[in-house]
């Protein structure tokens, strides 16, 4: 018996052995942010640099013939001011199991929703690490099941979550944070947990130039709202997170017509406040083969509402215009350039942002990136930040 | 009239119509012919290397695999997988090819797991900044050019047929391209490039051949030249496997996802 236990161990061993080698991969990177103004507030740092360096292994091992993968990307920031900053996070710890006519992912993943630039609005699934970056592109790791089945009749993918993650914030003396700290020690629940089992399900399919999805949420809803905290004081001194339970029914399409790109995203969420609507819509219009053939440049605009009200979680992006433009050298450093403002039509708040890259020989990148924030008013969910303009470098070297 | 003498004068008034094809009608026939004998290879997957050098020498590496689907009555699938630089390491390139209806294609971009749209009238476009524009790489499909018989040439000791080739689709960064096609194993040798202002552009050598599954006919090597700027793009195709059992799933949004 021993001997069939043996050989069929060898066996294991051998095939093994010859699938795919386990492959490391990864980045890290070094950035330096330079803030052009003292903070607002007295307790925060009042250095102009924040330097900071993180990195990004990534572990894959695939075998069955790549039928079945491992993936491992834990992430890691210190950062030389904020605390909260300064985090470490498992982005991806899974295993995908691939068959002709479905898939099944176990653990935790990242998933991306949408097509619009200048928000990411039907984007659910995972917490944004707003610590990394106030953009809303920066996720955590999120436990879950997924199962994908693609059919004749467009891709169906199925979402248990059983674990919520709640969002990051930076610390009192941090920068790029509201006019309060948020407390992210003392979150408050309501009448959920962080082992509630949320459930999404999502639906996509391509109609020749259109692509279109549409999505259902229930579950903690990522954006918590900020409510102040006294301290037996007359003023608080700080925001208590606070998630709800929430449905959320989502919409994206996306054309392609010519130079023109066509898109929407549109939700509606009931569990905070009154159920409200939001929508991003817009187009991006690319000019191919400028400068000596090879260079894209791409406008574009968008329209922003958000119908909630006060009770719900703050957004800047209530009644705003998005203009930007990217320009891509389609060089061998690959270079590109965004450029967009998001203005508030109510109050012409505005934000200006900034990304620069391109690659140096064939293992770096250097990427440049700024945030301005003009005629915030004060009493605007971005007061906070209406001093922190800032320019950052970022010098990452993949492995 | 006898009905012989009828069919006899038939005959010689058709003659001559049968015989002088039109240097179109050749040319469309040699490249149909080439068309023909690459029907039914069904799937194929390729490692692709890529060095890309500029006017002083430089040079820059691109790896990738290619995942080909043969669609009836519609261009082939095809999915690519970038493995280096090590920055767009898992990004993945999908596109539908459409004869002359604009093509379909999407950019996965693994960092943000975001899918994209691409527009289908970047054709001359180039090609991870290399010498070959998304038209070259693209899949080949008879419906996408007008075709002009030239004449017989030898070229490296390979009897070829000289067809001029006058794309038929939108937005193509080229006025014409001259093809050197083998009469043996009716593949490309050669393909000059001229671009709108009938300038010679580029050139593109096919080298390295060999035969798979007894039949199919694939380059090992393409030299593409940039004469106009001095730059060179060498494509390296190795590993070909064929009829692996791909199926539209393998070329979903969803294989996309997948693809790292």
């Amino acid at each position: 018996m021993w001997i069939k236990t043996a050989v069929s161990l060898f066996g294991t061993i051998f095939i093994i052995s010859h699938a795919q080698a386990a492959q490391w991969s990864g980045v890290a990177g070094v950035d330096s942010r330079l803030f052009t103004e003292t903070a607002v507030y007295p307790e925060q740092n009042t250095t102009f640099v924040d330097p900071s360096v993180y990195i990004q292994p990534e572990f894959r091992h695939e075998w069955n013939l790549g039928s079945d993968r491992l993936t491992v990307i834990p992430f890691a920031r210190f950062d030389s001011l904020d605390s909260n900053r300064s985090h470490w996070d498992v982005r991806e710890f899974n295993w995908l199991h691939q068959e002709k006519n479905w898939d099944l992912r176990a653990g935790v993943s990242k998933v991306f929703w949408g097509g619009t630039e200048s928000r990411h609005l039907i984007d659910i699934i995972n917490q944004t690490d707003f610590v990394e970056n106030i953009n809303g592109e920066e996720k955590l790791g999120q436990p879950m099941l997924n199962l994908n089945i693609p059919s004749d009749y467009g891709n169906f993918s199925f979402f248990y979550l059983p674990y919520f993650r709640e969002r990051t914030f930076p610390s009192a003396n941090g920068r790029i944070r509201f006019s309060l700290p948020v407390d992210t020690d003392n979150p408050a629940f309501n009448d959920v947990n962080h082992w509630h089992q949320d459930w999404s399900t999502r639906w996509s399919r391509t109609f020749g130039d259109w692509d279109t999805g549409i999505s259902f949420f229930r579950g903690v809803g990522r954006e918590p709202r900020l409510v102040p905290y006294f301290d037996k004081n007359a003023f608080p001194s700080a925001l208590t997170p606070n998630y709800d339970l929430i449905n959320q029914t989502s919409l994206d399409v996306q054309g392609a017509l010519e130079n023109w790109l066509l898109k929407l995203e549109a939700i509606t969420r009931e569990g905070q406040g009154k159920t409200f609507v939001a929508v991003v819509t817009g187009v991006e219009y690319t000019y191919y083969g400028l400068f000596g053939n090879n260079a894209d440049l791409g406008l574009l605009t968008e329209y922003l509402y958000d119908g909630r009200d006060k009770t719900a979680p703050p957004t800047a992006f209530n009644n705003d215009l998005y203009i930007g433009a990217r320009l891509t050298l389609n060089d061998e450093q690959n270079s590109q350039l965004l450029i967009g403002t998001t203005i508030d039509l109510d109050t012409q708040a505005t934000v200006a942002s900034m990304k620069a890259s391109c690659r140096i020989g064939e293992k770096w990148k250097i990427e440049l990136e700024s945030r301005l924030f003009k005629n915030i008013p004060t009493n605007d969910i971005l007061s906070g930040m209406r001093k922190d303009d800032y320019i950052q470098l970022r010098l990452a070297r993949y492995f | 009239m006898k009905k012989s003498t009828y069919l006899g004068l038939m005959l010689i008034c058709l003659t001559p119509t049968i015989h002088a094809q039109t240097d179109q009608e050749k040319g469309y026939a040699i490249q149909a012919e080439t068309d023909h004998r690459d029907l039914g290879f069904g799937d194929s997957i390729h490692d692709a290397f890529m060095t890309l050098r500029n006017a002083q020498g430089e040079e820059s590496i691109r790896e990738f695999v290619i995942k080909t689907l043969e669609v009836k009555d519609d261009g082939d699938n095809e999915l690519g997988i970038f493995y280096k630089p090590a920055d767009v390491r898992g990004t993945a390139v999908l596109t539908f090819s459409h004869g002359l209806k604009p093509d379909d294609q999407w950019i996965y971009l693994p960092e943000l797991k975001r899918v994209k749209r691409i527009s289908s009238v970047n054709k001359s476009g180039p090609f991870v900044g290399s010498e070959f524009a998304f038209e070259d790489i693209s899949s080949w499909e008879l419906a996408k050019y007008n075709y002009r018989y030239l004449r017989d040439e030898l070229l490296d000791g390979n009897d070829c047929f000289v067809v001029e080739n006058i794309p038929n689709y939108e937005h193509s960064g080229y006025m014409r391209q001259i093809e050197w096609v083998d009469k043996t194993i009716y593949q490309p040798r050669k393909i000059e490039f001229y671009d709108r202002k009938n300038v010679l552009l580029k050139t593109l050598a096919f080298s390295d051949y060999h035969q798979h599954l007894d039949h199919y006919w694939r380059a090992g090597q393409l030299d593409m030249v940039n004469h106009q700027t001095g730059k060179n793009t060498t494509l390296l195709r190795k590993n070909y496997r064929f009829r692996i059992g791909l199926s539209d799933k393998d070329f979903s949004e969803n294989a996309l996802k997948n693809v790292q």
